[in-house]
């Protein structure tokens, strides 16, 4: 090839490995823009509980990212994986609950959920549940009674409100909550309770568009996760109207993270051979 | 199922996936045939439960009960020849797996059936069958997730000193401590 039109081709066609798609945000912003999400919920807790509540943050993204700092990676850090998990485990805490219990929390979640599986999107899992529900185990004192409410449940409007910008950005898929909540009133109704009461709850949208619609620990396939959302309605109903704890749509989230590969599996679309 | 019995039929069940590193797809094909033993044996321990509570005959006498009933009305033949086949037609795996958590199945079923048949005394079959049902395919569907779960971590690129079995064992747990949360609502709500 003469040299000149061998500058032109390359100019072209650079040779690059690979990946050649792109897409208009990296995972890093979105995940930082996740992180950005979660503000309104954490200013709503702090208006609620005061000081406790910033002392909860500091405490649980400071544990999860020197975790992930000793442990781990640094890159893992950059890409905020480390920081929005810590940032949602706040959101499950109580204000009231000793810095051991935030510390514990996030050194369970950053390892046992996280680096084990290798970092930010190898887990099976999602780490703030893993660390959520270890506490609630070993520690149920410090989620006993109803003063001790999640920071992420305190206002409705701020759950939305960040939920909205998650949808407004495309950084989530809306079928997924949809599903979800419609399926939950259904499921509502069926075991005679009221569809507006059961679905306007805090923990109820915070699991919708926060949790269900993890891209990690939720199914890939479009079967699957409408099968997921229902799956976990059904569950979080039938918690809500046997036991009536609060947390009953982490716990059916959490629950079913394990059945996520099952289901890929079951809902892969097959393929058709052109006659 | 409470605590040490749980543990102990998850464990089991991680061992078995973890020695026989089967695929979710073939793990699948185990399922309804898991779940209906379970189920039948339930049944079949409700109904030895109840026979028990009318001709009040106490749980020691049964061996002998079934002797003295085998040798007055033995039949030639098999006496569930479909099942045979089925038996037959199952790999080991499942064979194997149906054993020892129908053990596990059945010193639960003698803990727990023998504190429920009060029920089924005054005719509140539903209640039985709904609960025998559950617990009969959910346990059923614990091997076909660990093999998927399994399946998924082949995929992940964890740290070297967590590659294969340990990765494994810690997902496991995670999963254990799912199910662990999940029942403590259940649990709380009947204590109450």
């Amino acid at each position: 090839m003469p040299p000149l039109l061998k500058d032109k081709t390359e100019k072209l066609f650079p040779k690059i490995s690979s990946p050649h798609l792109f897409a208009a945000h990296s995972s890093s912003q979105i995940v930082w823009g996740f992180f950005a999400a979660l503000i309104p919920i954490w200013i709503a807790g702090v208006v609620a509980y005061g000081f406790a509540a910033v002392w909860v943050f500091v405490l649980a993204v400071g544990f999860s990212c020197g975790a992930q700092y000793v442990f781990g990676k640094r890159t893992w850090i950059q890409l905020g994986g480390a920081a929005f998990m810590g940032g949602l485990l706040t959101l499950l805490l109580p204000a009231q609950i000793p810095w051991q219990g935030v510390a514990l929390g996030s050194l369970i979640s950053s390892l046992m959920g996280q680096v084990a599986f290798g970092g930010l999107g190898q887990n099976i899992f999602h780490p703030a549940l893993v660390g959520y529900a270890a506490l609630f185990l070993l520690a149920p004192d410090w989620f006993s009674n109803r003063a001790s409410e999640s920071l992420g449940t305190t206002s409705i409007f701020a759950v939305v409100f960040s939920s909205l910008f998650l949808l407004f950005k495309k950084w989530i898929a809306w079928r997924t909550p949809f599903f979800y909540l419609l399926a939950l009133g259904v499921f509502s109704s069926f075991f005679g309770r009221s569809f507006i009461s059961e679905l306007f709850n805090g923990s109820i949208f915070l699991a919708a568009f926060f949790f269900m619609t993890d891209p990690v620990t939720a199914p890939v396939t479009s079967r699957g996760r409408a099968g997921f959302a229902i799956a976990t309605a059904f569950l979080t109903a039938m918690l809500r109207f046997w036991a009536e704890p609060l947390p009953a749509a982490l716990c059916s989230v959490f629950f079913l993270n394990g059945f996520v590969p099952l289901l890929d599996r079951w809902t892969q679309p097959k393929l058709k051979m052109a006659s | 199922m409470d605590g040490w019995l749980l543990t102990a039929f998850f464990g089991l069940a991680v061992a078995q996936i973890a020695l026989y590193q089967i695929p979710s797809k073939q793990a699948l094909h185990g399922f309804w045939f898991l779940g209906f033993f379970y189920f039948f044996l339930f049944a079949f321990a409700q109904g030895v439960a109840l026979f028990s509570r009318l001709f009040s005959l106490p749980f020691y006498e049964f061996p002998l009960f079934f002797l003295a009933v085998f040798v007055l009305f033995r039949r030639t033949g098999k006496p569930f020849p479909q099942f045979g086949k089925q038996v037959r037609l199952a790999p080991d795996f499942y064979l194997f797996s149906a054993i020892w958590m129908g053990v596990i199945w059945l010193s639960f079923i003698l803990t727990v059936v023998w504190a429920v048949h009060e029920p089924l005394l005054h005719g509140r079959w539903q209640e039985i069958y709904v609960q025998s049902f559950f617990w009969s395919f959910f346990p059923a569907l614990v091997l076909p997730v660990l093999a998927g779960i399994r399946d998924r971590l082949a995929l992940l690129d964890p740290p070297k000193a967590f590659e294969g079995l340990p990765v494994f064992l810690i997902a496991s747990a995670i999963f254990l401590l799912a199910i662990l949360f999940f029942l403590s609502f259940i649990n709380s709500s009947s204590g109450r």
